[in-house]
Parts: C-alpha cells; sequence; structure tokens
C-alpha cells in the first residue's frame, strides 16, 4: 500500500514537471490527449473493470458532453465554466436513463443496446441542424478563462490546459480509489463475481449499476467537455464507434479492474496509433491486429502481464 | 396506395436484412459467438461483387455467386484461424476479437478499394413494371426472389438435412449433442461459414441498391443485432419476421417521420420492445444471458 502511493507520488510529480521538459507543442498535444483519453478509460473501467459490464456506447457520453458544452454557450451564453458543468450533468442524466433501459439486459444485448443508444444520440446530432449544424459540426468553441482580479489563466494555451487536464484525471483517479474502496465499490466487485450471489445477500444490482453507469457516464461527459473546448472544432465525429471501442481497449490493455490500468492503458493507446505512422496507410490496420493480440493474450492488461514476465510466472490468461 | 408502396419497398429490403440476421442469429445461438465481424462479411460481399462484376466484367449472376462463394472462404480462414483456437475463451474475449477484427478488415478494404463509395450498376434495366399502381423496380424483384429463395433453402437446410439437424441439436445442448456423435468443431466450422455466406448474400442484393464504401458493415452488423435480438436468439423465423419488419419500419420512418432517422428506427423499435418483452418478439424466457 504504502510503495503503491509512493508510485502514485511519484507518478504525479512526474505529470506536475512534464511541460517543463517537454515544451514543445507536439508534446503537450500528445499529453493533453492521453489526458483526456484517461477519463474516458477511467470512466469505462468503472463499469467494465469493477462491476463486469462491458459498454461500447461510451462515445455517446463523450458526445453529448463535447456538444453541450459548446452549445450551452454558443448558443445560450451560458458562461463557459457553467456550461461545462451542466454539460457533465446532461451525460450523467443520459447515463442515467441509458442505465434504467440497458441494465434490464445482460452480456451481449446490453452491449448491443448501449452501441444502438449511441448510435440513436449520433444520428440526433447529424440530423438536428437547427441546434448542432449537422455534418458540418460546431466551431469557434472558446477555451475557458480563470481570472483571480490581477491574474488571469487563458487556456487556450497548450499548458493551462495541460494543468486543467491533469487536475481534472487526478481527480478522477481520487474519485475512482475512494469508489472502490467503499462499502459500494465492494457490492459493484460483487455483483461483477456473481450477480445472483450478490442479490442474494442484499445487493440491489440494478440500483448499483445505475449509480455507476451514471458516475461513469459524467466523467465520460467531462471528458467531452474537455475535448471540445480544447480542439475548438466538433463534429458527429466526436460520437464514433471507434471512440466507444478505443475507450474499452485502453481499459482492458491497461488492465481493467486496476486504478492505474485505465491511465496506463490511455497514455499506451494514444501513443501506439503516433508510433504506427511508420506503416502509412496500413497504420490503422496493424492497429487493429494489435488490438486483437492484447484481447488474446494480455486479457487482463499489459500491467498484469509485464508484472507476470518480471516475476517469472507464466500468464496462463482467463 | 403511397403507403402500399412504401411497405413493399420496405419489405424488399427487409428479405435482404433477414439474410444477414439468419446468419448472425445461427452463429450466436449455435456457437455463442457475438460476432461483430458478421457486418464485414456484408461488406465483402458487396466489393467482392464490385470486383468481379463492375471491374471484372464477369455476368452478373456468376459474379453474385463468386462473390457470395469467396466470402464463405474468407469465413472458413477466419472459423479456423481465430475462432477455433478461441473456442475455451471468455465470450468477452471473443467479442472483443471479433470487434478488432472487424475494424481490420475495414481498414483492409480500405486499402484496397480506397474510401471512395462506389456503385454498382446493375444490368438489369432501370424500367420500372407496375402492377395495380404499385411500381416494381427488377433489381429489387431480384432481391426480393432471391432473399426469400436463400431463406427456404436455409430453412430447409436446417430442418431436413444431416447437419441441418446437427446444429439445431448443438445449439438446444451442446454436451448431449457431443455425446451423440456430433463433430462439434465441424459444426461450428459450417454454421460460420453458412453465416459469412448469408451476410454476403445480403450484400450482393444490396450493394447494387445502395453505394458500398469500407463502412457500410457497421451499420448492417447493428441492424443484424437488432434483428436478432428482436426476433430472439436463435430463433430462425423470429430473424426473418423481424428483418422484414425493420425494412419496412425504416421504409415508413423514412418516409412519413424523417429520411435523416432511417437508420435510428431499428434502434428505437428495438428500445420499445425490450422495454416490454426483454427476450424479444420470439424469444423464450431463459434465453438472455
Amino acid at each position: 500500500m504504502r510503495r503503491t502511493s509512493a508510485t502514485a507520488a511519484l507518478c504525479l510529480a512526474g505529470a506536475m514537471v512534464y511541460p517543463i521538459f517537454f515544451a514543445d507543442p507536439y508534446f503537450l498535444h500528445m499529453a493533453i490527449l492521453m489526458g483526456i483519453y484517461a477519463l474516458l478509460a477511467v470512466s469505462l473501467n468503472l463499469l467494465l473493470g469493477y462491476t463486469g459490464q462491458l459498454s461500447l456506447g461510451h462515445a455517446a457520453f463523450f458526445g453529448v458532453g463535447a456538444y453541450l458544452s459548446s452549445l450551452f454557450h454558443l448558443h445560450l451564453g451560458v458562461p463557459l465554466w457553467g456550461g461545462m458543468v451542466l454539460a457533465v450533468c446532461g451525460a450523467g442524466v443520459l447515463g442515467f436513463f441509458v442505465a434504467k433501459l440497458a441494465f434490464k439486459l445482460r452480456g451481449a444485448y446490453f452491449v448491443i443496446m448501449t452501441i444502438g443508444i449511441a448510435e440513436v444520440v449520433k444520428l440526433v446530432a447529424l440530423n438536428w441542424v437547427d441546434l448542432t449544424k449537422g455534418p458540418m459540426g460546431l466551431t469557434d468553441i472558446a477555451a475557458p478563462q480563470l481570472s483571480f482580479g490581477f491574474i488571469t489563466i487563458d487556456f487556450s494555451q497548450k499548458v493551462p490546459y495541460y494543468y486543467l487536464i491533469l487536475l481534472c484525471v487526478v481527480l478522477a483517479a481520487v474519485l475512482q480509489h475512494r469508489l472502490v474502496n467503499s462499502t459500494l465499490g465492494r457490492s459493484f466487485i460483487a455483483i461483477r463475481e456473481n450477480e445472483d450471489l450478490a442479490e442474494s445477500v442484499g445487493i440491489d444490482c440494478y440500483k448499483y449499476l445505475v449509480i455507476v453507469m451514471v458516475v461513469s457516464s459524467s466523467i465520460s461527459g467531462i471528458a467531452g467537455s474537455l475535448y471540445a473546448h480544447y480542439v475548438s472544432f466538433i463534429d458527429p465525429g466526436v460520437f464514433a464507434f471507434f471512440i466507444s471501442v478505443n475507450a474499452v481497449m485502453m481499459a482492458i490493455g491497461g488492465g481493467q479492474g486496476t486504478q492505474a490500468g485505465p491511465i496506463l492503458g490511455a497514455i499506451l493507446f494514444t501513443l501506439i496509433p503516433e508510433w504506427l505512422r511508420v506503416f502509412g496507410d496500413a497504420r490503422m490496420a496493424v492497429y487493429a491486429l494489435i488490438v486483437i493480440f492484447i484481447v488474446i493474450f494480455m486479457p487482463k492488461g499489459m500491467l498484469y502481464s509485464l508484472a507476470q514476465i518480471i516475476q517469472g510466472k507464466k500468464n496462463d490468461g482467463r | 396506395m403511397v403507403f402500399i408502396q412504401y411497405v413493399i419497398n420496405g419489405l424488399i429490403i427487409g428479405g435482404a436484412y433477414a439474410l444477414i440476421g439468419i446468419g448472425l442469429t445461427l452463429i450466436l445461438g449455435i456457437m455463442k459467438v457475438v460476432n461483430f465481424a458478421h457486418g464485414e462479411m456484408y461488406m465483402l460481399g458487396a466489393y467482392f461483387l464490385f470486383t468481379f462484376f463492375s471491374k471484372m466484367g464477369i455476368y452478373f449472376l456468376l459474379s453474385m455467386a463468386l462473390a457470395i462463394l469467396a466470402v464463405m472462404a474468407i469465413g472458413w480462414v477466419f472459423e479456423k484461424g481465430i475462432l477455433k483456437p478461441l473456442r475455451r475463451r471468455s465470450i468477452d474475449t471473443v467479442m472483443l476479437s471479433m470487434i478488432g477484427l472487424s475494424l481490420f478488415m475495414q481498414n483492409i478494404a480500405m486499402l484496397i478499394w480506397t474510401p471512395v463509395p462506389e456503385s454498382i450498376q446493375s444490368p438489369l434495366p432501370m424500367t420500372t413494371y407496375t402492377l395495380g399502381g404499385l411500381y416494381f423496380l427488377p433489381q429489387r424483384i431480384l432481391v426480393i426472389c432471391a432473399a426469400l429463395l436463400l431463406v427456404l433453402l436455409t430453412h430447409l437446410l436446417l430442418k431436413r438435412t444431416k447437419v441441418g439437424k446437427a446444429m439445431r441439436a448443438t445449439f438446444q445442448d451442446l454436451e448431449a449433442a457431443s455425446l451423440m456423435g456430433i463433430k462439434i468443431d465441424r459444426i461450428y466450422s459450417f454454421t460460420f461459414v453458412l453465416g459469412a455466406g448469408l451476410a454476403a448474400a445480403s450484400g450482393v442484393l444490396l450493394g447494387p441498391i445502395f453505394t458500398v464504401h469500407p463502412y457500410i458493415g457497421n451499420l448492417a452488423n447493428l441492424k443484424a443485432f437488432v434483428i436478432v435480438i428482436i426476433g430472439g436468439l436463435g430463433s430462425f423465423w423470429g430473424a426473418v419476421t423481424a428483418g422484414l419488419l425493420l425494412g419496412v419500419f425504416e421504409s415508413l420512418g423514412a418516409a412519413y417521420v424523417s429520411s435523416g432517422y432511417q437508420d435510428a428506427v431499428g434502434f428505437i423499435l428495438l428500445i420499445l420492445i425490450l422495454i416490454k418483452r426483454p427476450t424479444g418478439l420470439f424469444g423464450k424466457v431463459g434465453q438472455m444471458r
């Protein structure tokens, strides 16, 4: 436990000084993307890693966070920070209804349901042209500012934005930590291990699954909102199925059901597509092969496999 | 009259949906594989038809048959190469592998055929036949006839042949079937190849009606899943009915609500049905998990 906190503190310290050593805009850009994906992966990890429910529709919450955050500001003139908070609430509310509906099902049916809902939300964003400008997307999404009377932090700059993202990732990690180590978290794990048994000892599985979905979708909403204000342009591509798949891969590749896993996964899966640029047009095909490889040979994640290799044990998979 | 025309148009597209739905329901029901690469078989079917017919100029119906056979061969390779080694792994692992495979095939298709949408010009005449005030295009007549024929053939295969009987036995009880001397591995391979062939047939039939691009598999796959869930897992006639139903509702939705939401109809239908009947229209309780 002590070693874990020491490692976490070391990683945080490393992340704090990162912009000093990597001031290059490209490295900052990558780090910001990693942070946004880390939020998404953490949110998915709560659901998949701790309650065992696989959602392939998290792009819906990511996209709703991005769109609402932009729309509140662009259309209604809500102050940026307020809009961001409202967007996160919106994603959470959507998560609530999705959970109410989809958790009547389990397994593959649940997965299809989440994809289906995400697809419907995407079609709304595509077709409600008056509001969302359809496929043209929303442009000129401003970055927030923070004013302390005499000093103003302008988050349109990469370095301040990096720290904003870092703050959010740390908060999400802390939330995850607190949640997992609470009675609630133990109920989640009980549901993952054996739902019938959990139900028999008095855990209201449906209720707990709805709770975890609301938390998870809100975090995804934060990721979406931060993404929108960072890139300042969004189109219905933020609802892409690929984003959902990527989030799942980050959670699994890093190590589902562990606290550091999804963050590690987010870092790796942001870097891998960059490294694969050497393959040119075949890049995504190679990426897909890596995805298959990880799913088959490292089902418990890279963290686990690495530990196994270091300890010299044979990885027997699952 | 216009209403009936919409319904008929929907039934025609729905016939092809039924094919892809049957393929998926067989694979999911018998092999317990959540096949996210099913839509890619549809995509490949359409692209092979494009290559054989539009590029190489092979006779249309022969191109169709060749395209289906080629996809079946690819299905066989995937079954032996990926699914067989994963037989004992969890359903989630297999599902995620299939998602990876689907991503892989989409990108390979993009490399081979470029992301530019292609259209297949059907050699059938573009003149419409009128019958009692209703309009019929030859290509669409071909679609519904071929779809009905294939549904019927698959039905006969399942009901009348030995392999069909073995498939149904495997669906009902894997262990008992295996004790009776049924070679489960062979049944699995056969099921997957058959499913791939049906998806390809769907792609071959709809290819000349819609445009073809590397990502058409995504939506086709989701629709196939909608059909499977509405029809009830492993239910043959459930899949046929759900396929036709989906086609009709899409057609009506596009006509009377908004064409932009055509692709959402299936999901909305699914959501509404699942609220009332979580096992689908024709599914039995206890088939869900």
